[in-house]
């Protein structure tokens, strides 16, 4: 929708637009609507109230008011219009050049702005009146150079915003010059805000000149303007009081109009795609597309078609020796308003075991942070659980109560999020809100307290603790960060720990170390950890076993080793391939057709379907359920079992005793250790 | 040896500083060379200063000291006009697929503002080079008259492809081009890269944090850390025989996507601290 479509589309701000476009029509029309000559006297209709003949009554020499509300108001609004124009003439243009060039241009306009904020606008403009002798005109204009700082400083901190952006950068080097760079790239995306400053401005004005007007600094009596009125009511204010009405009436209406235009421009400035972040792409699926498969999904008389998965398919041939700490069933989450929302985690079914490295891998968008966030209950604003069942060692999450939800999270369960620096809030030290963790779990002194906050940074290996507890979030590095995230997550001593995305933000040198930090607590302390990832090196890096996901659902499950040695599921395999750390040299690298399908298109057969060089009409036809393909071993593919490589994996098992210790030497690093 | 496309000569870049912030210099006496058709992979930690290379040699960035010659010209001496001619043939590819498009603009419009600019199409030919473009980087001619939120990272990166070809540029400095792509998608764009490359004879300036990426797609590699070159040589040379401890560093920090040789990386790693 274009945003005019959007401003029209709130009612209020339509409605004040209405007004005033109706009442400067009215005023510029006073010489065919108005019912009399503004200056004629009725001296028998003096200070008559509303009558027939006089709609808004006459005032105390008998002139009819609406007449000279209507010719007034040219006065006042063409005086406006005039402030309003010096106001954009400067700040507009000003504000352009400074937040453009920047540098001495943008230091010494600031200053002028600044000089003239502190000027005092009223004795200014007093002083103008009294050396051009009572003259609006110069009033005005006066005014309009009083005020334009506020659009000034406006349009270049937009401008100065908006210079920074890549496609500013890239229309640069296209060769395009610095206006028409402006131009097209800079002023698009000004017109809201520069619209609400004016429609401010405009009110401010009308009152200005209403101020001056009533002090008799305005037109000559008898003319009128809606000031002047106001003056000649106050005059009689005591015996007809309702002669203040109609002018105040009519100033009041159109400040407050003006307002509500601005108020309605902004929410639509504000709430345009602008530069901020993409739309979901759940909000790109092809509308289409989406009629189509959404029927299709509820199936025969509304029964979903899906199956679940047997949740003993994948299970090891040793099973009963494992210890699982988390077993999650069927769980299915939807976003958006209910009844309308849009599915974007399906069926996911696995567990945890003890101590193991558990990672989760997967594009852009197939779930990841989804499922991670799901199994503590913390998903974001419009997500929930439809479906399914998480168990943490006998105890289900989805019954329990926030206080024991609340004792979970940072308790048992640890939760380091995707971007811990901004979660961390910015306006106390990381000492008070690592100290607020503390306090839950352990409650002794402030020494103690203190102690142990400096104890969890050390178990994290910051440098100088001491000194990290006063910093402020802004004041670390994004490794430091991401160690603060991790002691906060470790402060409730967590037998689990949930790692959403632990390294992506970080260099390589800084990634290593942070990994290597993860791969020693785990060892230490016995904790399991659900990583979550989209880089296979961190993948290979950590996880014992690993979890691939495409389009919300699981499509493969293995010990990480086997994996990568004979991935099952087509989509695996391809995006193996597609690694140009694995791929040859030389040669174009194996790529993937098309795109991930967005939730809310997702066909009923199998998600990877469109995509996949080995689809066969079977494929399409019903929903694929993670099958079991080995020990240990599932796969959501249909072909899956015929893969050769793995009928050669089953002959020979890779596995030892399934068991995995929590010393760390789970399966997948018994395997690699026998292989060295 | 023939004249290299590119060479940079002492590059010194520093970012004035504040009121209370000291200058920053971030590249310090930096030298490289691009051969015609060559691509050479740029690697460093962030902030080490690679992309305030790439920055320089588009003009973006305010160099302190050393040359810039491009095609035999100097091109940080040569006067705006000549510049503005010299610059058609960079062009960058930036690492946000997102930022670097107008959300504004219809992606005709953003294709057709560049060669307009430069005289190489008259109004009336514009649309047709769009759709050229659009088809050699795989996109349907309908995509001219949609907006960027329309469509996926991958899919805006190969309109920022095309923006940077439209031009017909002789070297392009893709910073990052393709960190903000999934692996399936990245894929992808590598390949039309690499394509294009063969097709209509470009040079590259490779900026990227991934190893792997770089290895694929470079001729040689230079090392920046903190401001200056510590290796360059070819791509073989530099990742199988790195010559400097800090790219050996650098290397081996990257995690191998193949669990048995990272393990085996990782226990080596921790025996010799
Ligand atoms: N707050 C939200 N509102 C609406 N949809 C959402 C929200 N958060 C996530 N989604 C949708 O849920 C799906 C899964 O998202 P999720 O964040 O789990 O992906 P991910 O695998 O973690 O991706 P990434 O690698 O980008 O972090 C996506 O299609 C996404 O658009
Ligand atoms: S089920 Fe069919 S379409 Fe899906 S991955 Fe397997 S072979 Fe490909
Ligand atoms: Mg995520």
């Amino acid at each position: 929708m274009t945003a005019l479509g959007r401003f029209l589309r709130q009612p209020l701000a339509l409605a004040a637009a209405t007004v005033v476009v109706l009442i400067v029509a009215a005023c510029l029309l006073a010489d065919l609507i108005a019912p009399y000559d503004p200056l004629k006297q009725d001296l028998m209709a003096a200070n008559q109230l509303p009558s027939a003949a006089h709609w808004l009554g006459a005032d105390s020499l008998g002139r009819d008011i609406l007449s000279r509300l209507l010719y007034g108001g040219r006065v006042t609004l063409s005086g406006s219009v005039l402030a309003v124009s010096v106001f954009t003439v400067l700040g507009l243009p000003l504000g352009l050049i400074a937040g453009y060039r920047r540098g001495a241009v943008d230091r010494v306009l600031g200053r002028v702005v600044e000089v003239i904020f502190a000027t005092p606008v009223i004795i200014i403009l007093l002083v103008v009146l009294s050396v051009f002798s009572a003259n609006l005109t110069a009033a005005m204009i006066t005014l309009g150079v009083l005020g334009f700082g506020s659009l000034f400083r406006v349009v270049r901190a937009s401008t100065l915003a908006a210079a920074g952006e890549l496609y500013v950068k890239a229309a640069r080097a296209a060769g395009l010059s610095g206006p028409a760079v402006l131009r097209r790239h800079i002023l698009p995306n000004l017109w809201g805000q520069v619209i609400v400053q004016v429609a401010l401005f405009a009110a401010s004005a009308i009152l200005t000149e209403s101020g001056l007007a009533f002090l008799g600094f305005s037109v000559k009596p008898p003319n009128p303007s809606w000031g002047s009125m106001i003056g000649e009511a106050s005059n009689v204010l005591s015996s007809h009081p309702f002669q203040l009405l109609p002018p105040g009436f009519v100033i009041g209406l159109v400040v407050l109009a003006l307002g509500l235009v601005g108020d309605g421009v902004r929410d639509v400035a504000t709430s345009r795609g602008g530069s901020g972040p993409a739309p979901s792409v759940a909000q790109t699926a092809a509308p289409a597309l989406q009629s189509t498969t959404a029927s299709a999904q509820s199936g025969i008389g509304g029964q979903p078609l899906d199956l679940p998965d047997d949740p003993t398919a994948w299970a090891d041939d040793a099973a009963e020796e494992v210890e699982v700490w988390l077993t999650v069933r069927d769980l299915t989450v939807e976003f958006g308003p209910a009844g309308r929302g849009v599915t974007v985690l399906k069926g996911a079914s696995f567990e945890v075991r003890a101590g193991e490295v558990l990672g989760i891998v997967g594009e852009s968008g197939s779930g990841k942070t989804v499922t991670a966030r799901a199994l503590i209950d913390l998903l974001p604003p419009g997500g929930r659980i439809m479906d399914g069942s998480i168990d943490y060692r006998g105890d289900q999450v989805r019954d329990m109560s926030p206080a024991q939800l609340n004792r979970l999270r940072g308790g048992q369960i640890g939760y380091v999020p995707q971007e811990p620096m901004t979660t961390l809030d910015p306006v106390f030290t990381i000492g008070s809100q690592l100290d607020e963790v503390v306090r839950r779990h352990d409650r002794g002194s402030r020494a103690a307290r203190r102690a142990r906050a400096l104890e969890l940074l050390e178990l994290v290996q910051l440098r100088d603790p001491a000194s990290v507890l006063s910093r402020y979030p802004h004041e670390l590095s994004g490794g430091m960060a991401q160690r603060v995230g991790l002691a906060l997550a470790l402060a409730g001593r967590p037998q689990l720990l949930i790692a959403d995305e632990p390294t992506t933000a970080l260099d390589v040198t800084v990634q290593q170390q942070v990994l290597d930090l993860l791969d020693e607590l785990r060892a230490r302390l016995g904790m399991a950890v659900l990583l979550v990832t989209h880089d296979w090196g961190v993948l290979a890096d950590l996880a014992d076993r690993a979890l691939v996901m495409y389009a919300g659902q699981i499509v493969e499950v293995g010990p990480t080793t086997a994996v990568y040695a004979a991935a099952a599921h087509p989509y695996t395999r391809a995006l193996i391939a597609a690694n140009p750390a694995t791929a040859q040299a030389g040669r174009p690298l194996p790529s993937i057709p098309g795109q991930v399908v967005p939730p809310g298109s997702w066909p009923v057969g199998c998600h990877f379907a469109d995509r996949c060089a080995e689809a066969m009409p079977a494929c399409l036809a019903g929903p694929v359920a993670l099958g079991r393909i080995g020990s240990g071993r599932a796969s959501r593919c249909l072909r899956s079992e015929r893969t050769p490589a793995l009928v050669g994996l089953e002959a020979e098992p890779v596995e030892g005793p399934a068991g995995p210790s929590r010393n760390g030497t789970g399966p997948a690093r018994a395997a690699a250790e026998g292989s060295k | 040896m023939s004249e290299p496309l590119l060479r940079v000569e002492g590059l010194v870049v520093e970012y004035p500083g504040g009121r209370r912030r000291p200058g920053l210099r971030a590249n310090d006496d930096v030298s490289i060379e691009i051969a015609p058709g060559e691509t050479l992979g740029l690697v460093g930690e962030s902030g080490s200063g690679k992309s305030t290379l790439g920055d320089a040699i588009l003009g973006f960035a305010p160099v302190t000291a050393g040359r810039i010659w491009f095609k035999g010209e100097d091109i940080v001496q040569a006067d705006p006009k000549r510049r503005r001619q010299l610059t058609r043939l960079i062009q960058p590819i930036f690492q946000n697929p997102f930022g670097s498009l107008n959300p504004a603009r219809t992606i005709g419009a953003t294709l057709r503002e560049g060669p307009l600019a430069h005289g190489l199409v008259s109004p009336g030919e514009a649309d047709q080079k769009v759709a050229q473009w659009l088809d050699i980087v795989g996109l349907p001619p309908a995509t001219a008259r949609r907006y960027p939120r329309d469509f996926s990272g991958g899919q805006r990166q190969r309109v920022a492809i095309a923006r940077a070809l439209i031009m017909e540029p002789e070297l392009v400095i893709c910073d990052e081009a393709v960190s903000a792509l999934d692996l399936s998608i990245q894929a992808q764009v590598l390949n039309l890269l690499s394509d294009l490359k063969r097709r209509v004879g470009l040079s590259y300036l490779f900026i990227s944090h991934d190893m792997a990426v770089v290895e694929h797609m470079s001729d040689r590699v230079v090392v920046l850390h903190q401001g200056r070159v510590v290796e360059q040589g070819p791509v073989d040379e530099v990742v199988n025989h790195p010559s400097q401890p800090y790219t050996r560093s650098l290397l081996s920090a990257v995690p191998l996507p193949d669990p048995i040789a990272q393990r085996a990386r990782r226990a080596a790693r921790k025996e010799t601290p």
